[in-house]
């Protein structure tokens, strides 16, 4: 008799190990799925952000077609100038339309987009004809070129909250005339 | 058994993204370094993390070689008092960081994108702005 329970607490005692074992790894099979829905949802996020990021050009510099705007930028947008200034709301950044359809023929070639978290930066190069005046400088008829410059877009619901932009200002202001060429 | 497959691919996957992880906490850390050298006149740490063909571009243009790195890293003028890491986005080999430079010459804000190879720096592609000519 003894034999006998010391043979059926051996029994249980395997079975609760296999319970345990079976336990434990439903358990960590359920957290690392869990864990892969996490970091799918974060890549699938980054590229949503990355493509929301290049709309910014694309849209709004290239199409030249504002009606997005309310679609893809965030009520209260900050745009950050390479000079320190702000540009505040989306009411104030639409202002930008204005200078944005002066640019004639544009072409944007985003040559790196790197993106992380809600961040997402873009390198790019632009050329546009200079037919019309921009920023009250008079038409020169020339094809800006070669204007490299980057852009550093945080993303907040799905919209652009905040923005900044550096480029070649100098290079700029020389093809436009404003200041002699080196 | 598909169970136990499942399983295992989903454990590689999420050890391949934290490994990945790690690599762009270290690809970030070299750019940070080289960063705080230009700023300490440090031309050691120009040796140890970055590549001797380095590539350097400012506002897309070329600027600078391995050589004329360490010419850069030698001017006086070019150290600092301190530098400020405002944002980082690090994907795969690339880092960008937004930054301000509190330089001799000036205060500047701008925008880096390195890239990493073999934990060295292989590409540096620089725009920022004197913010002191703006006052």
């Amino acid at each position: 008799m003894p034999i006998l329970k010391t043979k059926a607490m051996k029994n249980n005692a395997l079975i609760l190990v296999v319970l345990a074992f079976l336990m434990i790894t439903s358990c960590q099979d359920k957290k690392a799925i869990a864990e892969l829905e996490e970091l799918k949802a974060e890549l699938q996020l980054t590229e949503q952000n990355k493509r929301l990021a290049e709309r910014w050009h694309n849209d709004l510099f290239i199409a030249c077609n504002w009606k997005v705007a309310e679609e893809i930028l965030a009520p209260d947008i900050i745009v950050h100038f390479p000079s320190g200034e702000d540009m505040k709301g989306f009411d104030q950044v639409k202002t930008l339309e204005a200078m944005a359809k002066n640019y004639i023929n544009p072409e944007i070639n985003h040559y790196e987009i790197v993106a992380e978290g809600g961040y997402v930066m873009i390198r790019w190069d632009m050329s546009f004809d200079h037919t019309q005046d921009l920023m009250g400088i008079p038409a020169t008829g020339k094809r800006i070129s070669n204007l490299h410059g980057i852009d550093l877009l945080r993303m907040e619901n799905g919209k652009i909250a905040e923005f900044w932009q550096y480029y070649n200002e100098m290079e700029f202001m020389q093809q436009l005339g404003v200041i002699p060429a080196q | 058994m598909k169970r136990v497959i499942i399983l295992s691919f989903v454990c590689l996957t999420l050890a391949a993204a934290a490994m990945a992880q790690s690599h762009q906490e270290k690809n970030k850390t070299i750019v940070e370094r080289l960063m705080l050298a230009q700023i300490n006149g440090d031309l050691n740490e120009v040796a140890d993390v970055v590549d001797k063909n380095v590539k350097g571009y400012l506002f897309g243009e070329p600027w600078f070689d391995y050589d004329g790195l360490i010419n850069m890293f030698k001017e006086k003028d070019g150290t600092g008092e301190k530098v400020d890491f405002e944002e980082w986005v690090v994907e795969s080999n690339k880092v960008v960081v937004k930054w301000t430079a509190y330089f001799k010459t000036g205060v500047f804000k701008g925008l880096v994108l390195a890239k990493i190879e073999d934990d060295k720096i292989v590409e540096w592609n620089a725009y920022f702005k004197n913010q002191s000519n703006e006052k």
